[in-house]
């Protein structure tokens, strides 16, 4: 059970990521399930990921870094048990650090877990303006740091000079994260962040 | 990894070790309607309700909006929409294929700058806005 973070800032596109991989990957038959963990009480990314008939299991009401690691462990625990699903894809909430995820999801012993890549999502449209904030930028480069792979999403809506310019800001945070052009809403590039999971 | 993160996966929110204000609220309601709405009218309504809770919000003095997220169920489909501000447009996914007299509808509206509360009463107020102006009934759906 290989298990692959895809984790980003709030509206960096994360769920419409998670689905289009899912389907991919269930398409060349292997089993796939998704956590999401949401920041509300009342999980609205879980609705529409089932809507797309893909395994779900919700971790509401915090954040899957801190207070609900356990949740985390138990809901990885009865995946591998009821579903065994090759690949488990995990959304964390946008507020999330990956890095304490990644250190949550190596401390579940007793499964036999294979760690797959931390994929970070950077916002295409808003995230240059997100980073030169000085406290949300502060944040989202935590994020970034945490990252084997940032996806510059949402590429159809900006140039390519603008996709060079964030490259340049992402590879100043992360000099050792593989950097891709995605649009999770069209396809593009899914094919190669694809090929870094499975 | 960054530095300060290493072998500390229990803290507090990370947002807020960062001092960063976030929050969220969301819940589920019954929505019905007078009369049948089709998919074009709930997408409509959708959007009217999205533009509502985001206008509301930064007039109250929100920073900026984290996303707002709708799910709406019906016998025949599901429709999806969400924002990270209008700037950016509207998202939406998802088909209902005939007409809907009745629908449930998740809302999760997170914003940045705001507290609990005050995304709270705007979301709430901005529902029972729309609820007026499209003519339905809302009922809020207790978790169980």
């Amino acid at each position: 059970m290989k298990v692959v973070q895809v984790a980003g800032f709030l509206g960096s596109g994360k769920t419409t990521t998670i689905i289009a991989l899912s389907k991919m990957i269930a398409s060349r038959g292997k089993k796939v399930a998704v956590i999401v963990n949401e920041i509300g009480d009342v999980p609205v990314d879980a609705k529409v990921v089932s809507e797309y008939g893909l395994k779900v299991r919700d971790i509401g009401g915090g954040c899957i870094c801190c207070e609900l690691l356990v949740s985390l462990a138990y809901t990885l625990e009865e995946l591998a048990r009821s579903y065994s699903p090759d690949y488990v894809l995990i959304e964390p909430s946008g507020v999330s650090i990956p890095s304490s995820v990644k250190d949550g999801i190596g401390l579940v012993k007793g499964l036999n877990l294979e760690k797959g890549p931390v994929i970070v999502l950077f916002d295409g449209e808003r995230g240059h303006e997100n980073l030169l904030d000085e406290d949300l930028g502060k944040f989202i480069k935590r994020q970034i740091a945490g990252a084997d792979v940032v996806a510059i999403n949402k590429i159809d809506a900006i140039g390519d000079e603008a996709a060079r310019s964030q490259e340049e800001l992402i590879r100043a945070v992360n000099p050792n994260a593989k950097i891709l052009r995605i649009s999770a809403k069209d396809g593009v590039g899914l094919e190669e962040l694809v090929s870094v999971i499975a | 990894m960054a530095d300060g993160d290493k072998g500390k996966p229990f803290h507090e929110a990370p947002h807020e070790e960062e001092g960063l204000s976030i929050s969220g609220y969301g819940s589920t309601f019954v929505l019905r309607f007078s009369r049948p709405f089709s998919l074009d009218e709930i997408k409509v309504l959708a959007a009217d309700l999205i533009k509502s809770i985001e206008g509301t919000l930064m007039r109250s003095g929100a920073k900026g909006i984290g996303h707002i997220k709708i799910h709406i169920r019906g016998r025949s489909g599901y429709l999806r929409a969400d924002t990270i501000g209008s700037k950016y447009g509207i998202y939406m996914d998802g088909t209902i294929s005939e007409l809907e007299e009745s629908l449930q509808m998740t809302i999760n509206t997170i914003a940045l700058g705001s507290s609990k509360e005050d995304v709270h009463r705007v979301t709430m107020g901005s529902l029972e806005d729309t609820a007026k102006r499209f003519n339905f009934m809302v009922d809020e759906v207790k978790p169980q």
